[in-house]
């Protein structure tokens, strides 16, 4: 009871951080989506010299995403962009570095949306003399999200569930927050336990809208 | 019939439901001991459900089946039958054997693993002896050529061939089989119902689920016509197929034989 | 120096470092594994009970290790098993709670490869007098592994890559590691990108002896 009034004590810094892991979150998983669209785009060319290149970089760049620690991608991004001299606050480069992963994944979702589009889509477009950009922005990309929308969500999840490793980088999110109040305070067990139900909230929630999403689209 | 009068299988009253959809109405039917039997009938009538709840793959919704001392009973009467025909199922198992329509080899096991596993986990019989049970068993079923072959790479009759050697290994006293000739190319039917026509004149008893009239007319001791969940007919072939007392089963047998 | 000099210079400074780091990165994963294999096992088998309780408890289970974050999971377990009174080194702290978190996806991986087993498959195996314990060792999980090892070794892989966190219970693996090799060559930069390289190389490796296992089965039946 006793542990149970000194956290209700800090519900605001707490909620406050709560605030800030969906915000970074968020702002994370929206510059992802642009990553993913861009790899996406630069795996679609043909068979010229340039579209190889461009190709095996985004094979090289999925592939080291998805095998190495994020923690590890977030500490070089923040060096990387320390050492090319811009002046970038914890917040933004921890931002930058949860997108870059986020958006090798998302280049991978996007893969097997594209899939589910029709040839006959594009080829209509095209007669209709629409631009191929105008072409994949209102008219594939928007019926991949459809059909991906489930994973895509899913990776949002993904993305709540990674943000604590910003802590390292002193972002004061959700973990960092309690982090903190451990150190003033020096009762650890409590403060956890009253993120790791924060997060559960959270990312519970959002599993029931995956599974909604994916419902709709059965139908 | 000379042998003695006391049912291998005795079925009393039975139904099953699956919700609202009444598959199997008020099914009463004893099987003796030899006994060779064929149930026929058009697609929905119930006849797989029926030999499924022989060996309590579907539960009953009320009625009994007895088998031996053991007895399946209706879960609609009362929950607790559950439990009780969990216990008398396995006991049922080890007596009553069945083939499947898709065969269902297990295709991570050779076709001798195949034969051997449910001798040697469930009877304990030691690994030896089921070896050597096994292929005297798959050379009467012709298939002791192919014991170290996977499933896939056998055609379909051969498939059937192994899993009826499958069943025997058990030595059951009754056999149920569920249009074992359906799922296969029409080449290799007979050499399914060849193995199946051997059991027969070996004195096997036998529940026959088919669509193979020949089969029924020359082989059964007994044919059972089911349509809606009834047994309409019960006789010999003879009196089945020559002298249908029901209209369904006139018509039923006018549609079929015309083709 | 030139820049490339200058990357050599560090990486002959921090690889022996790092690889020792690797090796813990190694150890603490196979252990992980291995725990969440068995774990992962009885979960998945706890999914598919008739006991509503049994399952309950299963899916409660799952979904704890799923819906929060691991690395607040690596706290809570720091914390948490001294105050139950589990006295244990951060390296065993760190592979239980990495077995426990694997053990929940793998539950989920064995659910779903089990329910794409035909029916006929469990059939035939209860008609022929077999248990439900038996049918599901010996028939059912066995076909299972076979559909699953792909699923199954991009979570081994999740799982190397998760081993990371646990740096920040001074577990010394590769990423706490690197902070040593940082320390003396001042560069952290082209340290943590070595680093990178090694898991990377370490999870190809994963991936390319599970397609080699792959093909394997393949050419085995199924």
């Amino acid at each position: 009871m006793e542990n149970f009034n000194i956290i209700w004590h800090y519900k605001d810094l707490l909620l406050q951080g709560l605030g800030y892991t969906l915000f970074v979150s968020a702002a994370a998983i929206i510059i992802a989506l642009c990553v993913g669209m861009l790899l996406s785009v630069m795996r679609m060319g043909g068979n010229s010299l340039p579209s190889r290149i461009m190709k095996k970089f985004v094979a090289v760049y999925v592939s080291f995403v998805r095998g190495t620690p994020v923690l590890v991608q977030i500490y070089i991004i923040y060096q990387a962009l320390a050492i090319m001299g811009l002046n970038l606050s914890n917040l933004v480069s921890g931002i930058i570095a949860l997108s870059l992963n986020s958006g090798g994944f998302i280049a991978e979702i996007i893969r097997g949306g594209l899939t589910a589009v029709p040839k006959g889509q594009t080829e209509a477009a095209r007669a209709l003399g629409m631009s191929e950009p105008k072409i994949l922005m209102r008219i594939v990309f928007p019926q991949v999200f459809k059909v991906a929308l489930p994973q895509l969500t899913s990776e949002f999840i993904n993305v709540i569930k990674v943000s604590p490793m910003l802590s390292v980088l002193a972002i004061v999110e959700l973990t960092r927050t309690a982090q903190r109040l451990v150190s003033q305070t020096y009762i650890n067990l409590p403060f956890y336990v009253a993120i790791a139900i924060l997060y559960f909230i959270i990312c519970a929630g959002l599993e029931e809208l995956v599974k909604l999403q994916k419902k709709r689209l059965e139908r | 019939m000379t042998e003695s009068r006391t049912p291998v299988i005795s079925v009393r009253n039975m139904a099953k439901n699956y919700g609202e959809l009444k598959v199997l109405r008020k099914i009463d039917i004893d099987i003796y001991k030899g006994e060779v039997v064929s149930v026929i009938g058009p697609s929905g009538s119930g006849k797989s459900t029926f030999l499924r709840c022989l060996n309590y793959l579907e539960e009953l919704t009320s009625g009994e089946i007895v088998i031996h001392d053991q007895t399946l009973k209706g879960i609609d009467e009362d929950k607790r039958h559950k439990k009780q025909n969990d216990k008398a199922a396995r006991e049922i198992r080890k007596n009553v054997g069945m083939v499947f329509q898709q065969f269902n080899l297990w295709p991570h096991k050779t076709v001798l693993e195949n034969v051997t596993e449910c001798p040697v986990q469930v009877k304990k019989v030691n690994k030896e002896d089921a070896k050597a049970k096994a292929m005297e068993l798959l050379k009467k079923v012709g298939m002791d050529g192919k014991a170290n072959a996977y499933p896939t790479q056998l055609s379909g009759g051969q498939q059937q061939r192994v899993a009826i050697a499958r069943t025997l290994a058990m030595e059951p006293e009754v056999i149920l089989f569920d249009e074992p000739t359906s799922a296969l190319d029409p080449e290799f039917v007979g050499e399914v119902l060849n193995v199946m026509k051997d059991l027969a004149e070996a004195g096997m008893t036998m529940i026959v689920v088919t669509h193979e009239m020949g089969f029924a007319a020359e082989v059964s001791d007994r044919v059972c016509f089911m349509d809606g969940g009834y047994v309409i007919e019960d006789g010999t072939p003879e009196e089945v197929f020559k002298n249908p007392k029901s209209e369904r089963a006139k018509q039923f047998f006018s549609k079929i034989l015309n083709v | 120096m030139s820049f490339f000099d200058e990357f050599i210079h560090v990486a002959e400074i921090a690889l022996p470092l790092l690889l020792q780091g690797l090796g813990a990165t190694a150890a603490i994963s196979v252990l992980s594994i291995i725990i969440a294999m068995i774990l992962g096992s009885a979960v998945g088998y706890m999914c598919l009970s008739a006991n509503k309780a049994v399952e309950l408890i299963a899916r409660a289970f799952i979904k704890i290790f799923r819906c929060t974050p691991f690395m607040v999971q690596v706290y809570l377990a720091y914390y948490g098993l001294p105050a139950l009174g589990l006295n244990v080194s951060a390296f065993s702290t760190g592979v239980i709670i990495l077995g426990l978190y694997t053990a929940a996806y793998t539950a989920v991986i064995l659910e779903s490869g089990v329910s794409a087993i035909p029916k006929g498959q469990f059939e035939a195996a209860y008609a022929m007098g077999m248990s439900r314990f038996s049918t599901m060792v010996r028939i059912i999980f066995p076909q299972t592994l076979k559909i699953i090892v792909p699923s199954l070794t991009g979570q081994f892989v999740q799982t190397v890559k998760d081993s990371s966190i646990l740096s920040i219970i001074t577990v010394a693996e590769m990423t706490m590691m690197t902070k040593e090799a940082i320390g003396i060559t001042f560069s952290p930069l082209f340290v943590y990108i070595c680093a990178g390289v090694l898991y990377w190389a370490l999870n190809l490796v994963i991936e390319f002896a599970s397609k080699g296992i792959e093909k394997h089965n393949n050419r085995v039946a199924i």
